[in-house]
């Protein structure tokens, strides 16, 4: 049961993953800073809400949605080293930042106490790990030549595509709530 | 189901709850209908010439919608941050309805909207 559980988590996660993939290239293709950097990048609020409710089993969700869209469409250089690091920093990333928010005493371990400024407190340190981890990796890699725009532009992108989802979730539960009232 | 797996459902759903509690806590856009506008409109009037109103007078201050209608409305522009209620200093049972900053915000915006629109 447990581990039909944790597969189905997984397989969600990584599904729900990929589809934002997918969108954000056919909405945002034009807001391309370069290569793997978005000016608007969906994915990263479904990374937020997977590994703050789901912690290592999110990331892994996470990391397979985006092997899966690597595999299909890959714009992350083309060798697989590159390709393979950049996929696991989607997933190592938001847990890295959930790990600093606990040690931050700015997260509890069951969300606890998170109010609205919180978990954009939050978002904003998932956004900075996950620019600079990735921007980081690319500079390494010799795939950026400008650190400081690609990260700029990266944290902008997680956060706006954070907030669009945020805002997305809010509006479906306004809307829910309205149906169920007539 | 063992005790520890029914403690894992139980921590997530708490993960989910609050959560879902923290997004519902976001900031909305103070988007108006067009009878919450209308009410807004009424009370700006009545503020303007430095009548108090009570809640009992806000909610028949527009005929064509029902008391009903009118209290749920004054509930969801006290939610968006559009009124607010202070009690009477006599008497504690008396409400009023106040303009808060946001109010004024509104009001000033849709007061340059219109000079713009007067320039053009």
């Amino acid at each position: 049961m447990d581990f039909r559980r944790n597969v189905l988590v997984v397989a969600g996660t990584a599904l729900a993953c990929y589809v934002l993939f997918v969108l954000n290239q056919f909405l945002f293709s034009a807001l391309t800073f370069s290569a793997g950097t978005n000016w608007v990048f969906l994915p990263s609020g479904v990374c937020l809400f997977a590994v703050l409710l789901f912690a290592r089993l999110g990331a892994l969700g996470v990391v397979l949605g985006a092997m899966g869209f690597a595999l299909l469409q890959s714009n992350i250089g083309s060798d697989a080293v590159t390709l393979g690091v950049s996929v696991c920093l989607f997933g190592l990333a938001p847990l890295l930042a959930r790990q600093i928010c606990l040690g931050s005493a700015e997260l509890n371990p069951n969300l606890q106490g998170l109010n609205a400024t919180g978990l954009v407190r939050v978002a904003a340190i998932f956004s900075a790990v996950s620019a600079g981890l990735h921007q980081l990796w690319f500079a390494w890699r010799g795939l950026s030549d400008d650190i400081v725009g690609g990260l700029a532009a990266m944290f902008t992108g997680d956060m706006l595509g954070i907030l669009i989802v945020l805002y997305l979730v809010k509006m479906s539960l306004s809307l829910g709530e309205r149906l169920r009232r007539g | 189901m063992t005790k520890t797996k029914s403690a894992n459902f139980s921590q997530m759903y708490t993960k989910y709850l609050n959560l879902v509690e923290a997004v519902r806590g976001l900031p909305s856009f103070p988007s108006l209908d067009a009878v919450e506008a209308r009410m807004l409109n009424t009370f700006a009037a009545a503020w303007h010439e430095e009548k108090q109103i009570t809640v009992l007078e806000a909610m028949v201050m527009l005929p064509e919608i029902s008391t009903t209608t009118a209290h749920r409305r004054l509930k969801m522009l006290r939610k968006k941050g559009m009124i607010d209620l202070s009690l009477d200093s006599h008497d504690n049972r008396v409400k009023y309805v106040v303009p808060t900053k946001a109010t004024q915000n509104y009001f000033a915006q849709l007061g340059q909207c219109m000079e713009k629109a007067q320039q053009a």
